[in-house]
């Protein structure tokens, strides 16, 4: 018999069972009571694959990385201060290529929408822990292909520590940091620039996004690829539409080097439902905008995406590096990137109150996949050199360059050589443990989405619901499988 | 003086009051609906209050790698505005305070990050019979009131329990108190949602609170105090335990208020399994009239599970009551950390120097 109302009423079938669930309510709770089908969406998402789970689950990271009995933030080479830039959330699907104004492809981050400053361990670990997942969900239909890969994780997050150690150093006695512009021989990247540089040669996003009727472009209706129903263009309301022009006005004195006020006449625009997985209920749209010509053939369309805060440690006060949510995207893509503008449509403002990214959406922009690594790209060889490219790069993030112009790679440096196969091998030792955690919380979130329902069991009231205008701009997402 | 009578005068033009024999007479009643809310239509006395602290800090943040950050900043700790109202048995409490609209960390507040107010307490009680109070809304909770209003230096420093997140010093809720014969103190339960008044419930459990206060009924031990506390608790939507066991050794006299107290958590930050100590050890001494001295020690093992996360303060204080209501502080604290706890928590490890005023009406 119960003593009490205090725990009774809905016992955790196990303490891990119970943190997960309220950590998931906290930190999305104002998005599960204002746009719950929204939220809905990305938890089946992340219930159908373990990636997506990682990718959607950073406030639990987050959430042990405070924890002192977790090993997640445990490190004989913890350095607090100074914090770096940071991505954020560097995991591996959230590197790929983007298009310079030169029409050359670089490797970059290209999600920077937690990107702040944070311990470089942060964001070393989550890439690594990242690797470690993606090694043991590569090669999907070929066991034994995948338990090779799986015997190799230590090398794997090895080679990713050791290549990070050596680029701090390099870069703390003043190495470049240098723009990588191609695959240089690594199978993952060599198909990542191969498939970017296709795609952008042929402005496959306007094939792929567009209908042209005689001479006037607009951006289709429904699913883009009919194999993907969750990925939806929709009408957006007029009041959402009618914003836009001034949204790009403003958007526009963002840009390093803006095109002429005539380049972002907007032609059309559409509300895009079935992207990203952290990001899946927040606010997205494309808008096709006139670029360089009245002609057809060389109309942009752009991202516009809406921001929340970063979910990083912190640090010492006042907490926070930026004065707004759209300056600290802006700032943070100009510091990490090699080039300042390696999109150089990436500008950010506010749009019916919401913070919002404007950037490029062009089929140039490949991402890293995780469901791609699979056959010559998920070999024990592939993910190890995939690795090594990875932690320089996260170095080189690191050593972007401060506000007050100071580095501090020479720090992370110092710390690191104290015990260079020491630190590479705490790192695979730390990441892989918490992978393998992290496919267990994969199971208990399942579970408790089963058990709860999509609210996780929060109390959802009715007065939480939006006003009409917000009903009518979050809309109606495209149903998610997700089991 | 002076002061003395402009603050009675402020008081009194404050004071919506009107007797009711003073109330002039309506010749004839109309017909007429009541007001859409009732708050000061009724000819019942309130009264007005306020209290505001100001405060200029700067802060030196330690690195682990020798490198030290530092920032300074003016703030605003607390500013509260409340009314109170009683009628025979019958009381009311209603305090507002100003807060962040964003939470530390994040950029995305109301209006920039503009500080709004938000209701601190809100609460209806009724003396039940001359031993027993009852209140209900958004009421005081038990345990850190008695501390903090043993310490006495709010505008100095919360008290750890707060700052800790270990407890909260407002519910949701009831709490029912009784006094105990010959004076000797006061026994108390109340039911919360158990989340704190800055939290919506996320459950359907319910936070239970225990507390007893107990002090000689006479004599020059009378200020000793011994307090006890336990609160059967859960905090978010999985349910986890949330209990507190605190204990504590108080002394409330008048220019010497002081204690130590211990608090066991079982289940912190949404973890079941996570335990956590807090010890605390203060003074707030008045030598001369006027010249407050204040000292506190805070020890605070975030996981005791975890030989290295753990977190010490010192703070000490002096400050000088400039006039009744005016009070000026000027404090130093500095706070060391376990190895564990600066790698979670980053900039944990500082030295603080902070000049503090307090004016209270």
């Amino acid at each position: 018999m119960c003593l009490s109302l205090a725990r009774c009423a809905e016992p955790a079938s196990d303490p891990r069972d119970a943190t997960l669930r309220s950590v998931f309510a906290r930190a999305d709770q104002s998005l599960l009571r204002s746009r719950p089908s929204l939220v809905a969406g990305r938890y089946a998402r992340m219930a159908r694959g373990a990636y997506d789970f990682y990718r959607g689950s950073l406030p639990l990271f987050l959430h042990d990385w405070r924890d002192g009995a977790s090993e997640l933030s445990r490190s004989r080479f913890t350095l607090d201060l100074p914090q770096p830039w940071s991505a954020g959330d560097p995991h591996l699907e959230n590197f790929g290529t983007l298009r310079a104004r030169d029409g050359s492809l670089a490797l970059e981050p290209n999600d920077l929408d937690g990107a702040d400053r944070a311990p470089y361990l942060w964001d070393l670990r989550r890439l690594t822990v990242g690797l470690c997942l993606a090694a043991r969900l590569s090669n999907p239909d070929a066991p034994e292909a995948r338990a090779a890969v799986e015997r190799a994780i230590p090398d794997i997050v090895r080679a990713a520590a050791t290549a990070y150690a050596g680029a701090i150093a390099a870069h703390a006695g003043g190495a470049a940091r240098a723009r990588v512009t191609a695959g240089g021989g690594d199978p993952v990247l060599d198909d990542l620039f191969r498939r970017g540089q296709r795609d952008a040669d042929r402005r496959r996003e306007l094939s792929d996004l567009t209908v042209l009727t005689g001479a006037r472009r607009t951006i289709l209706r429904g699913a883009p690829d009919t194999t993907d129903p969750e990925s939806l263009l929709a009408e957006l309301p007029e009041a959402a539409r009618d914003a836009l022009p001034a949204l790009l006005s403003r958007y526009r004195a963002t840009l390093l080097a803006p095109p002429p006020a005539e380049y972002f006449t907007v032609l059309d625009s559409a509300r895009e439902y079935g992207g990203g997985v952290a990001s899946w209920p927040r606010v997205r749209a494309l808008v096709l905008v006139r670029g360089p010509s009245e002609a057809p053939d060389d109309d942009v369309i752009l991202e516009v995406k809406e921001l929340a805060d970063s979910v990083v440690p912190g640090g010492p006060p006042p907490s926070v590096w930026f004065d707004t949510v759209p300056a600290r995207l802006v700032a943070s893509a100009r510091a990490l990137w090699a080039v300042p503008d390696a999109d150089p449509l990436w500008g950010a403002d506010s749009w019916l109150g919401l913070p919002v990214l404007v950037r490029t959406e062009s089929a140039g922009h490949k991402t890293i996949r995780v469901d791609r690594l699979v056959a010559t790209l998920g070999t024990p060889e592939a993910l190890t050199s995939l690795a090594r490219h990875l932690g320089a790069l996260v170095a080189r993030l690191h050593a972007a360059p401060l506000p007050d112009g100071t580095s501090v790679a020479p720090a992370i440096a110092s710390v690191v050589a104290r015990d260079l196969a020491g630190f590479a091998q705490e790192q695979a030792d730390v990441s892989d443990r918490y992978a393998v955690q992290l496919l267990a919380d994969w199971e208990r979130f399942r579970r408790a989405l089963t058990d709860r329902g999509p609210s996780l069991g929060l109390p959802l009231d009715a007065t939480d619901a939006p006003t009409p205008d917000q009903r009518a701009l979050f809309g109606t997402p495209p149903a998610v499988r997700s089991l | 003086m002076s002061i003395r009578r402009t603050v009675l005068a402020l008081s009194l033009a404050l004071t919506p009051a009107v007797a009711v024999a003073q109330t002039p007479a309506t010749p004839e009643a109309i017909p007429t609906a009541g007001p859409s809310t009732s708050a000061g239509t009724t000819s019942f006395a309130v009264r007005p209050g306020l209290e505001v602290f100001g405060q200029y800090a700067l802060r030196l943040v330690d690195g682990s790698s020798g490198d030290t950050a530092w920032f300074h900043a003016f703030d605003l700790p607390r500013a509260h505005a409340s009314l109170g109202a009683s009628y025979g048995p019958v009381q009311g409490r209603f305090v507002l305070e100003a807060v962040r609209s964003a939470s530390e960390g994040a950029l995305l507040g109301v209006a920039g990050d503009s500080l709004v107010l938000r209701v601190r307490e809100a609460w209806a009680g009724a003396a039940i019979t001359r031993w027993i109070e009852l209140r209900a809304g958004v009421v005081p909770t038990l345990t850190i009131p008695e501390i903090e209003g043993t310490w006495r230096l709010r505008a100095v420093a919360p008290t750890p329990l707060e700052v800790t997140g270990l407890g909260a010093p407002a519910d949701l809720g009831v709490t029912v108190r009784a006094r105990l014969p010959a004076d000797v103190g006061w026994v108390a339960v109340g039911a919360y949602n158990g989340e704190g008044y800055t939290n919506r419930e996320l459950n359907r459990g319910k936070n239970f609170e225990a507390a007893v206060a107990l002090h000689f009924p006479r004599g020059a031990m009378r200020p000793l105090t011994l307090f006890a506390s336990y609160v059967l608790g859960s905090s978010g939507t999985g349910l986890a335990r949330a209990d507190r066991l605190t204990g504590a050794l108080l002394w409330q006299g008048d220019r010497v208020r002081a204690g130590v107290s211990v608090t066991r958590g079982w289940g912190v930050d949404d973890d079941g399994t996570r335990g956590a100590l807090l010890v605390e050890g203060f003074a707030r001494i008045e030598p001369v009239t006027r010249l407050l001295v204040g000292l506190r020690a805070t020890w605070w093992q975030r996981d005791d599970r975890v030989d290295d996360d753990h977190v010490l303060t010192l703070l000490g204080s002096v400050g000088w009551r400039l006039f009744e209501p005016l009070e000026v502080h000027v404090a130093v604290s500095r706070q060391t950390a376990g190895a564990r706890t600066l790698a979670a928590l980053p900039g944990t490890e500082n030295t603080e120097l902070r000049a503090v005023t307090r004016v209270v009406f």
